[in-house]
């Protein structure tokens, strides 16, 4: 999550009021955002709304960006925090996963119905766990790095992908076309 | 421990992002910059009494937030009331010096322990833990150690804890962590601290 030195001269604009220096930052990243959004959701429509907040979080923050971290890894630690508020919108839930299954339907008719069942699977876990399984396992973080980004501490990140593989293990343990466990 | 390469990571890799049309990636960008209302852009400057206002708002609620926190942490770092650790430490002390190394875990009921001892003298795994878990009107109180299983209404759990003093209990249906003591799971109440400080 290494920034360049154009993307630090885009952050530094929109410091300055640049949407425009904004708009190339959010072009630059906002399929990461929005993958991450739509791993924690299941929804194609939330991940947009909660991609958008994101950004727009970030512009309102920019002020207290030092540098310290990545461009990148800030923006990525604004959007995690705004997926786990998502939670508080959890009575849409029901509503979401009839959403994605309609989604995954009409936008993906040759998917793997085995990718859809994880996909179900991971919105059942705890929203913590979620995050913690999106960012090691998805995005290849370790839990350190993970913790840093939650908050957290590395030990509390181990024990939520711990209890999250556990939980998927016996989600997934029958699953279509498969007799014995993950 | 990132699991890389195991059947589950692959199974997870399955589910992918569904793509979306260059479209919308190309407006994207344009889709934000619409919402970026200026008033509360980053060079906005507000008259100086707005935001000494403000200051002192965020001021008064963070220092409400911090004691609030404070004194949450300063009760759960008890969890228990401080008669009921003493009186755990005290359970614990005697009956460690009757069985040494071999105690396993105590269950404390209203008409006195309950032992589970081990057959062979081995140094516990950890400080000795005070657990209470509730469910359905009934609770149990157990003195125990990290690795052990305890139970409650049929149902077992395992108490871990770990390097930062976190006590951990887990069962089929719950996992719960003295470190997020507020997620109570699936209607049980649970309490834990390690009583090792003071012994």
């Amino acid at each position: 999550m290494a920034d360049t030195d154009e993307e630090l001269g885009w952050v530094r604009a929109s410091q300055t009021g640049d949407p425009a220096a904004f708009g190339r930052l959010v072009s630059r990243h906002q399929r990461m955002i929005h993958a991450l959004a739509y791993r924690m959701t299941g929804s194609l429509a939330e991940a947009e709304d909660l991609a958008q907040e994101a950004f727009i979080a970030a512009w309102r923050q920019l002020e207290g960006f030092r540098g310290e971290a990545s461009f990148s890894s800030w923006l990525y630690r604004i959007a995690v925090n705004r997926c786990l508020n998502w939670r508080s919108r959890a009575q849409r839930r029901d509503a979401v996963h009839l959403e994605w299954s309609e989604q995954r339907v009409s936008n993906a008719p040759g998917d793997d119905p085995r990718a859809r069942q994880v996909q179900e699977a991971l919105l059942q876990l705890d929203p913590a766990q979620r995050a913690a399984i999106v960012l090691t396992v998805y995005d290849g973080l370790n839990h350190a790095e993970a913790a840093r980004l939650l908050g957290c501490a590395e030990t509390t990140v181990s024990w939520r992908v711990f209890m999250a593989r556990r939980k998927l293990k016996q989600l997934l343990a029958n699953g279509p076309g498969r007799g014995g466990g993950a | 421990m990132n699991h890389r390469g195991d059947e589950l990571n692959e199974l997870l890799h399955r589910a992918r992002v569904p793509e979306r049309a260059a479209e919308y990636w190309a407006g994207f960008p344009q889709t934000v910059l619409r919402q970026l209302h200026r008033p509360v852009g980053p060079l906005v400057t507000t008259p100086s009494s707005q935001r000494l206002w403000a200051w002192g708002l965020g001021l008064a609620t963070a220092c409400l937030v911090l004691g609030f926190f404070a004194g949450f942490r300063r009760g759960h770092a008890a969890g228990f009331s401080a008669a009921e650790v003493a009186q755990g430490r005290k359970i614990y002390r005697e009956l460690a010096a009757l069985f040494p190394d071999r105690l396993q875990t105590v269950l404390l009921d209203g008409r006195g322990s309950q032992l589970v001892l081990a057959n062979d003298a081995q140094p516990p795994a950890s400080a000795p833990l005070l657990v209470q878990i509730c469910h359905a009107g009934e609770c149990r109180r157990f003195i125990t150690f990290s690795g052990q299983r305890v139970a409650l209404n049929g149902e077992t759990f395992e108490v871990l804890s770990d390097a930062e003093g976190n006590v951990l209990v887990v069962g089929e249906r719950l996992a719960w962590s003295s470190g997020e003591p507020r997620k109570a799971a699936a209607g049980y109440r649970i309490r834990a601290t390690a009583l090792g400080e003071a012994l």
